[in-house]
């Protein structure tokens, strides 16, 4: 809310300067989110409040004048101006020469200099509100308030900074004046000064011209009215204007400005209806019927329904309550007669109806955020003060006051034991008190004891528990200086199992092999889904209601496509590097369509994606080489070192992988993901066909059903050397290495044994290939001799041609 | 000749033969020199040759010195043969096999942990030390988590605070009960109902929020939620713990601040800031002229939060916060821009490798 400082000292004496005020502020949870400074730029001397004594035309232009100006002092100047607005005893704001103003046609600031215009010399000039940067009009000079003495410095009457605070929705009564006068005294210690607002009221009484009855009491728990005779509408006062401006407010005329001034400097909303428009003799506070319509003050049809709460005259709803008047009760030039409202309106009812409308106006904003009922009164009282002071007109006797909630002051209970359980240090109730008391809150003890009871100011509707109070203690004495302590506590019971233990690990290794991390939106659209196929045919993929990109509204049921889209963004940058690069996160299944508070399953995916080539393009010593399935293998391999389980790949294929090229991976027998080379109709989709590209796919749950993270499980090395022997094995292409090399695992003497070449071609016969594997021989108690090798080497191979019918190729 | 006369000339012979010797500095001179010398006419074998000239009684004598002559050369003559070649094989290697040490080393490929994985584990990490367990939750939240148990009752205005993305789905009243949590604070209570106090947890996960995206807001991000609930927990501890939070993550000279702010499900409520590691307060753009950053929203449990759980508000008391992890992350790279962290461009990402 936007408040000006001027306007606050009417209420509050400030002797702090601004910037630490709204620091105060902005600590106590008032945040002011920018200060606006009028004037900071003026200078005393040139800029002086001057009179308008003599008004001359110029002898060579039209449109141009030369005034005669009283500077005051015995000081006289004359110039020469163009405003047409200019008249003889019109108080203005004159600039010397070496005046700071903005140019409007520069549209910068400047140096007034002295000039010859059309012949005449002119030293200085009359000013409008745009070149003083106070308003935006620029069509004439701003004309001052006659009680403007003249040669009073611009800066000592004008200058101002408005404070825009920016406000949780716990506190409406800061959307006020008064409210914010009311902290800002708390915390320097201060008194407020009430505004006036008693008047002398007419003959007429108010219950003999209209009555007011509420027919949903639930969402209008009190309505308060007033009815003033015989105003006269017309533009509001210069500083009434000047205020609602500052304030962010359009002026529009004197009875609808003292609206918005009282709404301002109370928080309460208020509305005037002309009297003469409403039918009958009485007001109605009830639902709109089904589709009953009315035009907004905004010119605007609204069609209405229950349960949303309209103002009514006998024949017709007058106001959308608590949201926007209606057009047919408007006050215009021709009123006389007014009709002025403080009601209070349920804040749910008020929201729900304004976000079904789509009209958030300033009494929506206040009366959602609920305000207390006892404000209505105040509020109509002040105004209608005003109305009298600067419209004109008679109120008539008393004030309609509907009141249907319960007259109930709710005290509460605060002893110094609590204060000092939730702020970990002790506080003596007369300090408690001394803060509070500044804040309006009252007491029902005479004296202090540990335990007291309080009531909280009437215009605060945040306050309900203990625990407030503690905060509104805490933080005007201060959020930092209150004491600071570590946790003392017993640390709790913590179960050994930690979930995110295996997931972190695979994450390290992605990362140590290479892998880069990516993090993608959880979101994705109809054709992905479809094209992956990732949701049963009769079922469908969890979308939002009101997504912000209406083409991407489901939540992702696969990890897979979102990897592939980041290695397409990536691939259109940078066509040259390889790129690895993974995701963990989250997958939503379907919901069951039967159940409908059920949650969603979501589980956690690993999906990791390679292509290009195996090093970076800048290698100077090396060829490069495309990376492939056996880089995925690799990568995958590496993950689960150090997790406990046994790793396995079986040949299967499957959609979206090229056919031949597909794995399942399983650990411990249990099926965790796939791995293979992405089908080329995908590759194209996501324009990856300058290399293969190879991904693993994992599912994080299946893992966790098997894995932990491995304890190291030592055994003692062979303390014997080692020898190896290379078999080069011609054997049917279906036998796979892995079982060459399980067969010859097999054999106590050998310590290990790998593949290290595969050939197929013309030195072997058709459907054949050769596999070369070493085989390390090596045992634990002693060291191996030439021939007890070579025994074992004619036990494998007899084991390897009995089984695969596998023969030695050099034998 | 007399004896002397064969030694003078052997001396003779082995000055100059020295003399040339040190002047010869390639391998072609060097065999022209080892002919003069030692050669089949050279000047040490005539001198042999010359010893059955000499008179019997001093041939064995002379035979001797010639001898030795000629095994001094030879030695001498082995040596210089080494040295220049061995000079010889140093120019050759420098000029074919030179190392170029500016050249780049081998690249060894070099995988990198998204920041805001490397944030959210740093900022756990720093909890989990002061005893809080790390745990996670649902990204799918009913609203009754999301908002009511956390003391945000439908038609609430504080519900503007966390504009949320609905799932399609309605109940009968036509109330949507599942959205994309606005938050992490319904693991406040989902952890509070599955366990008595005392509690202490961090929960970091994705959050979401209907909210147009610029250089400062995500519609997706991850927040890291605490909460630590027991017997004699206060609004000390609160500071305590997050100003020792506030000086592992950003150096242990910065400064926390708490003000006033408001978050239904807190009472006191709180928002930290540390005074600026940019300026050091003076003031400039990291902070917006203000000398002091916010981190984090914070608070004592409400009493009404602990009563839905079962707890009793007159005995436990507790306080909970919630930081957005990329925020942290930001400040913590100085990266000024929230959209690079899921545009996942390598080169935003490799940085952090």
């Amino acid at each position: 809310m936007k408040i000006p400082l001027s306007w606050l000292r009417n209420y509050v004496e400030i002797d702090s300067n601004v910037t630490d005020l709204a620091h105060s502020l902005t600590m106590v949870g008032l945040e002011v989110g920018s200060i606006e400074h009028i004037g900071d730029k003026w200078d005393s001397d040139s800029l002086v409040v001057a009179q308008v004594i003599q008004l001359e035309p110029h002898p060579n232009a039209d449109r141009l004048r030369l005034p005669t100006l009283d500077l005051g002092k015995g000081e006289k100047a004359k110039v020469v101006c163009g405003a047409p607005n200019l008249e003889i005893g019109q108080k203005i704001v004159f600039a010397k020469e070496g005046a700071n103003l903005f140019n409007p046609r520069s549209g910068k600031h400047e140096i007034l200099k002295g000039a010859n215009i059309r012949g005449i010399e002119s030293k200085g000039m009359v000013c409008s509100a745009l070149e003083l940067g106070i308003g935006e009009d620029n069509g004439g000079i701003l004309v001052l308030d006659d009680s403007s003495v003249t040669g009073t410095p611009i800066k000592e009457l004008l200058s101002d900074s408005i404070l825009d605070t920016e406000l949780t929705p716990n506190r409406p009564d800061c959307l006020s004046v008064i409210g914010t006068a009311y902290e800002i005294a708390a915390l320097l210690g201060t008194n407020i000064t009430i505004p006036e607002s008693s008047y002398q009221s007419g003959d007429t009484k108010i219950d003999d011209r209209i009555k007011v009855s509420i027919q949903d009491p639930f969402n209008c728990p009190r309505y308060t009215g007033s009815l003033i005779e015989k105003v006269t509408v017309a533009p509001s006062p210069l500083w009434l204007q000047d205020i609602l401006v500052k304030s962010g407010q359009r002026p529009i005329n004197n009875i609808v400005d003292i609206t918005n001034y009282v709404m301002l400097e109370y928080g309460q909303p208020l509305h005037a209806f002309d009297f003469n428009k409403l039918e009958g003799d009485e007001i109605i506070v009830r639902q709109a019927t089904e589709c009953e319509s009315l035009e907004t003050l905004d010119s605007k049809l609204r069609t209405l329904t229950p349960p949303m709460l309209v103002i009514a005259d006998t024949s017709k709803s007058i106001a959308l309550a608590g949201i926007m008047g209606g057009m047919n009760t408007e006050i215009d030039e021709e009123t006389t007669d007014i009709f002025l409202e403080a009601a209070n309106f349920d804040a749910a009812n008020t929201r729900a109806t304004r976000s079904a409308l789509g009209l958030n106006t300033e009494a929506s904003y206040r009366f959602e955020r609920g305000i207390r009922h006892e404000l209505a009164p105040v509020a109509l009282k002040r105004a209608t003060y005003l109305i009298t002071q600067l419209c004109g007109g008679k109120p008539a006797e008393g004030i309609i006051d509907t009141f249907n909630a319960p007259h109930h002051i709710k005290t509460i209970e605060i002893t110094e034991t609590r204060f000092e359980k939730i702020l970990g240090v002790s506080v003596a109730m007369k300090d408690i008190w001394n803060i509070i008391k500044r804040l309006g809150f009252e007491k029902i003890e005479e004296d202090l004891p540990q335990t007291i009871n309080v009531t909280p100011p009437f215009w605060r509707s945040d306050i309900s528990i203990q625990d407030d109070i503690i905060e509104e203690y805490a933080r005007i004495y201060g959020y930092d200086n209150l004491p600071t302590s570590n946790l003392a506590s017993p640390i709790p019971n913590q179960g050994s199992e930690n979930p995110q233990t295996v997931r972190e690990h695979i994450r390290d290794r992605l990362v140590s092999a290479g892998m880069n991390e990516t993090i993608s939106y959880s979101i994705t659209d109809l054709e992905t889904i479809n094209l992956f196929d990732s949701i049963p045919s009769d079922q469908q993929a969890i979308s939002i209601a009101n997504p912000m990109d209406a083409s991407k509204k489901y939540l992702r049921p696969t990890l897979l496509p979102n990897v592939l889209e980041t290695l397409s963004r990536n691939r259109r940058i940078d066509q040259q590097n390889g790129l690895r690069l993974f995701e963990i996160g989250r997958v939503f299944l379907p919901l069951k369509t039967d159940e409908f508070d059920s949650m969603p399953v979501e589980k956690e995916e690993i999906v990791g994606a390679i292509t290009g080539f195996s090093t970076s393009t800048n290698l100077w010593s090396e060829s490069d080489r495309l990376m492939d399935f056996f880089d995925a293998k690799g990568i995958v391999e590496h993950i689960f070192r150090g997790l406990s389980g046994v790793l396995s790949f079986t040949k299967n294929d499957g959609t979206m992988y090229e056919t031949g090229k597909r794995a399942d991976i399983f650990l411990n027998e249990v099926l965790i993901g796939q791995i293979g080379e992405l089908k080329s109709d995908l590759s194209e989709f996501y324009n990856l066909v300058i290399s293969p590209v190879v991904i693993f796919h994992l599912s994080l749950e299946a893992i966790q059903t098997v894995a932990q993270v491995q304890f190291v499980n030592y055994s003692e090395p062979s303390r014997y050397p080692y020898s190896f022997k290379d078999l080069a094995l011609i054997s049917n292409k279906e036998v796979d290495s892995e079982s060459i090399v399980s067969t010859i695992m097999e054999n106590k003497l050998v310590a290990d044994s790998f593949p290290i070449d595969k050939y197929v071609g013309v030195e072997v016969p058709d459907g054949k290939q050769s596999l070369t594997v070493r085989i390390i021989f090596q045992s634990n108690e002693k060291t191996l001799s030439a021939k007890e090798i070579d025994r074992a080497h004619t036990q494998i191979i007899k084991s390897l041609e009995h089984r695969y019918k596998i023969s030695e190729r050099y034998s | 000749m007399d004896q002397k006369a064969y030694i003078d000339i052997r001396t003779q012979i082995e000055r100059k033969a020295l003399s040339s010797l040190s002047q010869i500095g390639t391998l072609d001179d060097l065999e022209s020199w080892r002919i003069d010398t030692l050669g089949r006419n050279g000047t040490v074998t005539g001198l042999l040759r010359g010893i059955s000239d000499l008179p019997v009684g001093i041939r064995k004598e002379a035979g001797s010195q010639a001898n030795s002559l000629k095994d001094v050369l030879t030695k001498k003559y082995e040596d210089h043969k080494a040295d220049i070649e061995n000079s010889d094989s140093i120019q050759t290697r420098n000029e074919s096999d030179f190392l170029d040490v500016t050249l780049p080393g081998r690249n060894i490929a070099l995988g990198s942990l998204h920041p805001t994985t490397a944030v959210v584990r740093e900022i756990c990490q720093v909890f989990e030390s002061m005893g809080f367990q790390t745990i996670e939750g649902p990204e799918v939240e009913l609203d009754i988590y999301n908002f009511q148990k956390l003391n945000i009752p439908e038609e609430h205005p504080a519900r503007d605070m966390w504009n949320s993305l609905w799932i399609d789905r309605e109940l009968a009243d036509g109330s949507r009960p599942l959205l994309l949590r606005t938050h992490t604070s319904p693991m406040q209570i989902r952890t509070m109902e599955s366990q008595p106090p005392p509690v202490r947890v961090v929960v970091p996960g994705k959050t979401y929020r209907y909210e147009a995206t610029d250089a400062t807001h995500e519609w997706q991000f991850c927040q890291i939620e605490g909460l630590a609930v027991d017997k004699d927990i206060t609004f000390a501890n609160l500071k305590g713990t997050l100003e020792e939070f506030a000086r592992r993550i950003f150096g242990d000279k910065r400064k926390a601040r708490f003000r006033c702010d408001f978050f239904p499900f807190v009472e006191p409520g709180a928002e930290v800031s540390i005074d600026c590691f940019k300026c050091g307060g003076n003031g400039c753009r990291v902070c917006s002229n203000t000398g002091w950053i916010e981190i984090m929203g914070a608070g004592m449990v409400h009493p009404k939060v602990l009563a839905g759980v079962g707890y009793d508000p007159e005995i436990y008391s507790g306080f909970a916060w919630g930081m957005g992890a990329e925020r942290i992350a930001m400040l913590k790279y100085g990266i000024d821009d929230i959209r690079h962290f899921y545009s996942n461009d390598m080169k935003f990402l490799k940085q952090f490798s």
